[in-house]
């Protein structure tokens, strides 16, 4: 009896993901084309304000292809989507420029994707140092002080955290700049000193939630009786925390981590505002402000497809931290 | 109609509810009690131009202006530029024939305009000497053509000169000279000439992604909705500027507080048009200077006079006397403005100072009643773009419930408002950077006016503002526009409860240019900027 060659389990989790992930995001891209031509007003009126007569109105509509039946431009936008091409930005296009979207959106998403790096790269080792602190010495002053602390600090809105930032670090000290602005040609990474504030207000937000939800994974393993049995098989406690804790801790963790990685791509357009850093979540809130139809569409989508990476990864992450996944996974 | 250039857009924001102003207005409105008085208010901003108009100007230097972004919609076309960071970049790439100073106008591009016997027809000299950015010479020619491009399709101050000018006959004179003919007698039709849709572009020009101007700024480069960067025109016919060597435009914020932080750290020179919630926070920052000036931008309630109930003058009068203007001013402004008095030009010539209009309930309650419209129940549209429009509407709707009328406010959001405010009988307006009461009238007045924002109807007072209109004597013309002002006032659809100040926000080092009547920032006119060391 020959068994029909086997994929790996892992490389099958991985093609059903896919295969989900593309219906996902075909029901992702559907929802936000009709969430955007659904909206009242349209891109003609938004860019030509007062000067719109019906005749003007026309033929604004007329050039971006808004006179097509609505399935068309559907057709139009997802089987672009689908060959690569993110089309041109509408509002351009309203005023006679073509300007394609995959231009405009380069730079801010390379950003907005240095920001959340350098946050995501300090949340977690912070994160886990601060969690792993709390949880071995539940109830005590440093755990009390802590949790305290990030239940407060979750409760700020991102411009109450940065206002403040700004006031302590730039109106009392003059230590840091209050804004992120990127100059044409540069990159966040030429002026260091500038992110210090935005990646500052992101921590405070993100180890205020991942705090709770990684000490409360490892208060929980704390409690598991193997680790009472390596702590009476003298393992120092020092690797009880690493091996023991720590490990069997992050398969929660790792959610909580993905929870902040989309907030650190989709939800950073307060920071952005605030410090005038020029990402994809203000690109996002300019573009609806004049009915942007394809660059709303278009950075939805790409949103989109970030989350389901974060969370395929995700749970790929879990997978190897959970040796009994590894089997589930392939039945 | 061509945009007088549309109000700034307030930061629609997260921070909106939080801020200073909408706040102040909620605090100011629980502690005022019934009198809706504004004792409370606190001590009116005092306007001052901005920077010193003293020393001697240093050349070099690049000046640097934060303004709110319009996103993938900039452009440097005179013809399409309609989002709010268009107007600043075009103005310095281009010149208009005449330019807004306080009160009125003076020459640019032309060097005179005369009418001839009516006023009819104008014979425009223009400037000799002056040169293109790419050298040529600035002649007639240019002139025709940016005309014949008003009389075309998709140009946006097309509308309002087609209803002005008779295209047909227009005609060049000389290399310097241009009779244009007009379908109707206008005295202030040089005025309409300042709108910076009306900027005069170069015969044959056809490529607005890298433009060639008049103005004291050369286009280097212009990524939409980022930056741009202009260099200076050395040969620029206004001799006195070309101080500074560089003019960078950054519209990458989108919110005002991030952009007035930019500002008091250095990072820029000027930020035109500063929300009065951030004015009030710089006011007290000892690196920061503010320029505050009255024009004639306003703030104001429209009624369609054609749309039930306000087809009753009697309702339109009740509503006119139910706002408590000084509370407007102090609550949805900061105080920087000044009560308006439902008409439209304070600071332009004719402007009918005389005519002021004071709160009273009671008088209001009786017109209601007479009118068969006690307990009258209202929709009142506002634009959460616009800098004090939710504020006003909400204060509005509880001055009006102390004459017993019941306001709800409907809030629009500002990528809706252009196309659905036409369908609210009760809506808001705002205008700035009008040159006459003659632009102003026709545009919105007028017979064939296309943003009739209060519907006012063809025939009534057509005669009036025609006469007015075509007044060439002055004392005549000041009796014949305070008819028209005086039928407005009484009858018109217009609630104008403020006139809103120019404010903008300059770094120490700016000189050559201050905030005045002409609007902010000398009306975005940098070609005299220089930085002191």
């Amino acid at each position: 009896m020959t068994a029909r060659p086997q994929l790996p389990p892992l490389a099958r989790f991985l093609l059903a993901r896919l295969a989900g992930g593309a219906f996902t995001l075909l029901l992702a891209a559907t929802l936000v084309f009709l969430a955007t031509n659904v909206l009242p007003g349209d891109i003609a009126h938004a860019v030509l304000g007062a000067n719109a007569t019906p005749e003007l109105v026309a033929s604004v509509r007329a050039d971006l292809g808004l006179d097509e039946p609505p399935h068309r431009r559907y057709l139009d936008f997802i089987g672009g989507l689908l060959t690569g091409d993110l089309g041109n930005s509408s509002a351009a296009l309203a005023q006679g420029n073509v300007l394609p979207v995959a231009d405009v959106i380069g730079t801010p998403l390379r950003n907005t994707a240095v920001l959340a790096a350098i946050t995501f790269a300090l949340f977690v080792p912070l994160c886990l140092v601060l969690a792993g602190v709390a949880a071995s010495r539940v109830g005590g002053t440093v755990d009390r002080l802590l949790s305290g602390g990030t239940i407060a600090a979750a409760a700020f809105p991102e411009f109450l955290v940065a206002t403040v930032l700004i006031s302590v670090f730039f109106d009392a000290l003059d230590w840091l700049p209050p804004l992120a602005a990127v100059p044409e040609g540069r990159t966040p990474l030429d002026d260091p000193l500038a992110l210090v504030m935005p990646v500052t207000t992101l921590l405070v937000l993100c180890v205020a939630t991942g705090f709770r939800l990684v000490r409360a994974a490892a208060v929980e393993v704390l409690a598991e009786p193997y680790v009472d049995w390596a702590r009476l098989n003298g393992v120092p406690e020092a690797t009880v925390l690493r091996r023991y804790v720590l490990r069997n801790a992050l398969a929660p963790a790792v959610q909580a981590f993905a929870e902040v990685a989309r907030y650190l791509f989709g939800g950073v357009i307060v920071v952005e505002a605030v410090f005038a850093f020029p990402g994809i979540g203000g690109l996002l809130v300019r573009g609806i402000s004049v009915n942007d139809v394809q660059q709303t569409c278009v950075i939805a989508t790409v949103l989109a497809v970030l989350y389901w990476a974060i969370n395929t990864l995700a749970d790929l992450a879990v997978i190897r931290l959970v040796p009994r996944l590894r089997t589930e996974a392939s039945r | 109609m061509t945009p007088p250039v549309p109000a700034p857009f307030a930061r629609r924001s997260f921070l909106a509810g939080l801020g200073a102003i909408g706040a102040g207005a909620l605090l100011a409105a629980c502690s005022e009690g019934t009198s809706g008085s504004s004792d409370a208010a606190p001590a009116a901003p005092t306007p001052h131009p901005g920077p010193p108009t003293t020393g001697t100007p240093v050349r070099g230097g690049t000046l640097r202006v934060g303004v709110l972004s319009g996103g993938s919609a900039e452009v440097l076309d005179p013809a399409k530029a309609s989002a709010w960071p268009d107007w600043p970049r075009i103005r310095a790439l281009y010149d208009p024939l005449f330019r807004t100073v306080p009160g009125g106008i003076e020459p640019a591009l032309a060097e005179s305009a005369e009418a001839e016997d009516t006023a009819a027809s104008w014979v425009f000299r223009l400037r000799r000497g002056v040169e293109w950015h790419d050298g040529r010479p600035f002649t007639a020619d240019d002139v025709l053509y940016t005309l014949g491009l008003w009389a075309g399709e998709g140009h946006n101050y097309g509308p309002t000169a087609q209803a002005v000018i008779d295209f047909a006959g227009v005609r060049k004179l000389d290399s310097h000279t241009v009779r244009i003919p007009l379908l109707r007698p206008m005295a202030e039709f040089p005025s309409l000439t300042a709108n910076f849709n009306a900027l005069i572009v170069q015969d044959g020009a056809t490529d607005f992604e890298r433009p060639v101007g008049t103005g004291a700024f050369a286009y280097a480069s212009f990524e939409p909705g980022r930056s741009s960067t202009f260099t200076a025109h050395r040969d620029h016919w206004g001799g006195e500027g070309r101080h500074v060597d560089e003019l960078v435009f950054d519209s990458s914020f989108t919110d005002d507080a991030a952009r007035a932080n930019a500002l008091r750290s250095g990072a820029l020179d000027i930020v035109s048009d500063l929300s009065y919630t951030q004015a009030a926070i710089l006011a007290d920052d000892g690196d920061v200077v503010i320029g505050n000036s009255p024009g004639m931008a306003f703030q104001a309630f429209v009624m369609q006079v054609d749309q039930p109930p306000f087809d009753d003058v009697r309702v339109r009068q009740a509503l006119k006397l139910l706002v408590d203007r000084p509370a407007m001013v102090s609550q949805t402004l900061a105080g920087y403005g000044t009560v308006g008095n439902d008409l439209v030009g304070k600071t332009l010539p004719h402007y009918a100072e005389d005519l002021t209009r004071e709160r009273d309930v009671e008088r209001a309650r009786s017109l209601l009643r007479e009118a068969g419209h006690e307990g009258l129940r209202l929709t009142l549209a506002t634009n959460t773009g616009r800098v004090g429009f939710v504020e006003a509407a909400t204060l509005f709707a509880q001055q009006a419930a102390e004459g017993g009328v019941e306001i709800s406010v409907r809030k629009i959001d500002p990528g809706q408002w252009d196309a659905q405010r036409a369908n609210e009988p009760l809506n808001m307006a705002s205008w700035a950077g009008s040159a006459s009461l003659t632009y102003f009238y026709a545009t919105a007045l007028g017979g064939d006016a296309r943003n009739s924002e209060t519907h006012w109807p063809a025939e009534r007072g057509r005669d009036l503002l025609a006469d007015a209109m075509g007044e060439l004597d002055e004392a005549a013309a000041e009796e014949k526009w305070r008819a028209v002002q005086r039928q407005q006032f009484d009858e018109g659809g217009y609630i104008v409860f403020a006139n809103r100040n120019y404010v903008d926000g300059y770094a120490p080092a700016v000189r050559g240019v201050t905030t005045d009547a002409s609007g902010s920032t000398n009306n975005y006119d940098y070609s005299r900027a220089w930085l002191a060391s």
